[in-house]
């Protein structure tokens, strides 16, 4: 593995206001090798390869391509010069076919100068047999799965002439099966000189298909070195930059009766006959892959989705919720996955987004009473550290991990029995995530149900009394707190039918 | 839907079209028992001359629509284009085709800034287009002291009242081949395909090295430039030039790309779906004439059978897309 070096990307900072995203960042990679970049959530690995991508520009340092020194000025720029990007959000267009999709930005013209439709799609036929994949090139990608849509996107970048393939958390939405088919196509593209720039939290696939690592840490190159040189153990204290065990705070707490009770809910084609359960002072983690139906069911639960089936029980009552007015009104509080979107009104402040669930509490007659509401979100603030200069601060403008907060701040003050929290530690620093784990174990301490979505196996795992799995909108498996395990979870997640997974 | 292509390509395109198309031929049954005048060689002729240029003009509109965005100016450019020719035509001083050039020009010019204030200064282009509408319709009353302005020369009102082939109107003429050139712009070559990419979702057109920027701004030129043939054509048609010309001809373009099914959000829409609600439009229009319902009823009916269709095309959606 000692080919010439095809990247060099040397000493990269890059701001956004109020934060340093980059500082100083190095990072090379050799012809036919997987350079694996590894680093929590917020650690910078996005920033970097949308900065290599032409995407972000840098504020400072140098990219060398093949020893000339580059400016990617532009997306355009970045992929003359064969450089691709499978980014980690999906970005094909919905409503196109998986075609038009894999030679977007590069099509195909016949003699008279106009779109040979006919030529694409008989290589995209090629394209998709080269990876044996049961798939039309007619296929609109609306109707595919994410993992499905996911693979559409390596074959698009992998079907260039591309010298370098970024990938980044490209197995985060694929089974187990597809992974092969990945690791596979991985493989035949570094037979073909082709450098791969990996990015992803799962260590045991790095053992698998990377060369060489490299680790980063709040914007900090912290090393890089050569995989089967480092242990697992030691690439996490290097991600995480202190001992894992005080990272997840959890304490037993003592569990109550039956707070929230699910029966047979469906909806739709999104997921089927989902029973479970949930208690007071109890943490219950849903786990399972990109697409399962999780975020769904929470959505349902909390009136957003509209249930075609089953019934849902609070306290033993059922109790019929139609909109999120009556879930609130139940006492079950929801934070969004997409707090950006769906949790906070960005360009409002911090006191305006922390009460507007519980405005109810600070209306005096007709009017806002200021001091009541300055007092929930001091009572907040200081509960949670929140980093604010004050309450009139716009939630815009702080980091993912404080916006977090407010958003949790917002829900508490209706004081809920039933907390969903969906992916509550995505896109935020390792600090605030350590103290997010703080707040929910706190709660739960209290008495409060908590059922907390999440895409983190040792989060759930960490966090959890008991994990429920989800796969292709069913529930696939309950796990108690003795059995956890990342095996076990991803044997429910990926469908693989175990004994006791047919009760 | 793709999956007909490999099939007889006019049954695919019946089935891609197929609410729009069963929803004329509603109409037209309709009219028919309505009225015994409306089935006849004239009267549909009549329907495509009277729809030629909101034909023009939807089929640009939709390619802004499929992008996500709108276009609401088109109209005043059509008035201004028309008052410009007709002062100019009407004065006798400047040969007809210099003039025709002008105006067309001054369309490309309106679609120019159009373009640049949405796609380079992020305007929303609500707002972007509404300001532009203001500021053509106020030049059109200030170019003619808001009064009628006549141009009947001959050599220039031949060009909207000319017929060919025993009845067929010259709009007619130009609106079909502006289609055409339009269909091949959308369905044979890069451009539709990126329009479609950037109104299905834009970052990742943005990542597959497509210029969103320049693309951008394609339909709002063609717009522009359309806007301003019609309004030659209007005044040539006329033989006098009013200020008001063109009023509320972008609604009626965005009511057929609504009745053609295409998504006010971006990324669905045809130029085909398109054309059957010009039609539809056309023959709404004309069998209440035939039967000589009152105009302010003509616009209540209009209304009331866009909404209806699109109402049945959201539900139609709803239960294929989802659930």
């Amino acid at each position: 593995m000692s080919g010439a070096v095809i990247l060099n990307m040397q000493n990269i900072c890059k701001s956004f206001p109020g934060v340093k995203v980059l500082d100083q960042v190095n990072l090379d990679l050799k012809e036919g090798e997987v350079h694996a970049l590894l680093g929590e959530n917020g650690a910078g690995k996005s920033t970097l390869i949308k900065i290599l991508g032409g995407i972000y520009s840098a504020d400072n340092g140098k990219i060398y391509l093949g020893g000339e020194e580059v400016k990617m000025a532009s997306v355009q720029e970045a992929q003359m010069r064969g450089i691709r990007i499978i980014h980690q959000e999906i970005v094909l267009v919905p409503y196109r076919s998986v075609a038009e999709n894999i030679f977007l930005g590069r099509e195909l013209k016949n003699k008279a100068g106009f779109l040979d439709k006919k030529q694409m799609h008989e290589q995209t036929g090629e394209i998709i047999r080269e990876f044996g994949l049961d798939l039309s090139p007619d296929m609109l990608i609306s109707e595919l799965s994410i993992g499905m849509q996911q693979l559409v996107e390596i074959m698009k970048a992998v079907s260039t002439d591309a010298r370098i393939i970024v990938m980044d958390e490209p197995t985060s939405s694929l089974s187990e099966h597809e992974v092969e088919f990945l690791f596979r196509t991985i493989r035949q593209l570094k037979e073909k000189k082709v450098g791969i720039i990996y990015i992803s939290h799962k260590l045991p696939e790095l053992y698998e298909i990377a060369d060489r690592v490299t680790v980063l840490r709040d914007g900090h190159t912290i090393k890089t070195c050569a995989i089967p040189e480092v242990t697992s153990e030691e690439l996490i204290n290097m991600m995480v930059g202190r001992e894992l065990t005080k990272y997840y705070i959890k304490t037993e707490n003592p569990i109550g009766d039956i707070s929230l009770e699910v029966r047979g809910l469906s909806c739709g084609k999104l997921f089927k006959d989902v029973n479970f359960y949930a208690r007071y002072g109890e943490i219950i983690g849903f786990s399972g892959l990109i697409g399962a139906g999780r975020s769904e069911v929470m959505k349902t639960i909390f009136g957003i989705l509209k249930k075609s089936g089953g019934s849902i029980y609070l306290d033993g009552e059922e109790t019929d919720i139609r909109k999120p007015k009556d879930a609130i009104k139940a006492g079950i509080a929801y934070i969004p996955e997409d707090r950006k979107n769906e949790g906070l009104i960005l360009i409002n402040s911090v006191a305006f987004n922390m009460t507007l669930a519980a405005l109810h509490e600070i209306i005096r007659g007709v009017r806002v009473d200021k001091n009541r509401r300055m007092d929930i979100v001091r009572h907040y603030v200081d509960a949670f550290s929140i980093k604010v200069t004050s309450g009139e601060q716009l939630v815009g403008n702080l980091s993912g991990g404080n916006q977090q907060k407010v958003v949790l701040g917002k829900w508490l003050a209706r004081k809920p029995r039933v907390i969903i929290l969906d992916e509550p530690t995505r896109g935020i620093d390792v600090g605030s995530k350590s103290e997010i784990y703080r707040i929910i174990n706190e709660l739960a301490g209290e008495g409060v149900s908590i059922i907390l979505v999440s895409s983190e196996l040792p989060e759930v795992i960490n966090m959890c009394d008991r994990i429920y799995v989800m796969g292709e909108g069913r529930i696939k498996g309950e796990i108690g707190q003795a059995e956890f395990s990342q095996e076990r979870i991803m044997d429910y997640a990926a469908g693989r039918e175990t004994d006791d997974a047919e009760k | 839907m793709l999956k007909n292509r490999k099939g007889n390509p006019v049954i695919g395109w019946i089935h891609t079209n197929l609410g729009p198309l069963l929803g004329l031929l509603a109409l037209c049954v309709v009219v028919t028992l309505m009225s015994d005048k409306f089935i006849s060689k004239d009267n549909f002729l009549n329907i495509l001359k009277s729809v030629s240029t909101n034909m023009m003009l939807a089929c640009a509109l939709t390619m802004v629509i499929i992008l996500g965005l709108i276009d609401i100016s088109v109209g005043s450019t059509v008035g201004l284009s028309g008052i410009v020719c007709a002062t100019l035509i009407g004065s006798g001083k400047y040969p007809v085709w210099e003039v025709i050039m002008l105006c067309l020009v001054i369309g490309l010019c309106m679609g120019l800034v159009n373009g640049i204030l949405i796609a380079y200064i992020k305007i929303p282009a609500f707002i972007a287009t509404l300001a532009t509408q203001n500021i053509g319709r106020g030049l059109c009353q200030v170019i003619c002291d808001g009064a009628p302005v006549r141009c009947s020369e001959e050599s220039f009102t031949k060009l909207g009242t000319t017929t060919i082939f025993g009845g067929v109107s010259i709009t007619i003429v130009y609106s079909v081949f502006f289609v055409i050139l339009i269909c091949i712009l959308m369905y044979r070559t890069k451009v539709g395909t990126y329009l479609y990419a950037i109104g299905g979702n834009e970052l990742a057109a943005e990542y597959s090295g497509i210029n969103v920027k320049v693309i951008t701004m394609i339909p709002y030129l063609i717009g522009g430039f359309f806007a301003a043939f019609c309004g030659v054509i209007w005044t040539a048609r006329l033989g006098s030039g009013s200020p008001t010309l063109g009023q509320n001809f972008e609604l009626d373009a965005i009511a057929a790309t609504a009745l053609g099914g295409a998504s006010m959000s971006g990324g669905i829409g045809r130029i085909g779906g398109t054309m059957i609600g010009v039609l539809m439009i056309g023959v709404i229009n004309n069998g209440l004439n035939l039967i000589n319902l009152n105009s302010f009823y003509q616009l209540i009916v209009k209304g009331l059978v866009v909404a209806i269709s699109v109402i049945i095309d959201v539900m139609r959606k709803k239960r294929t897309l989802k659930i």
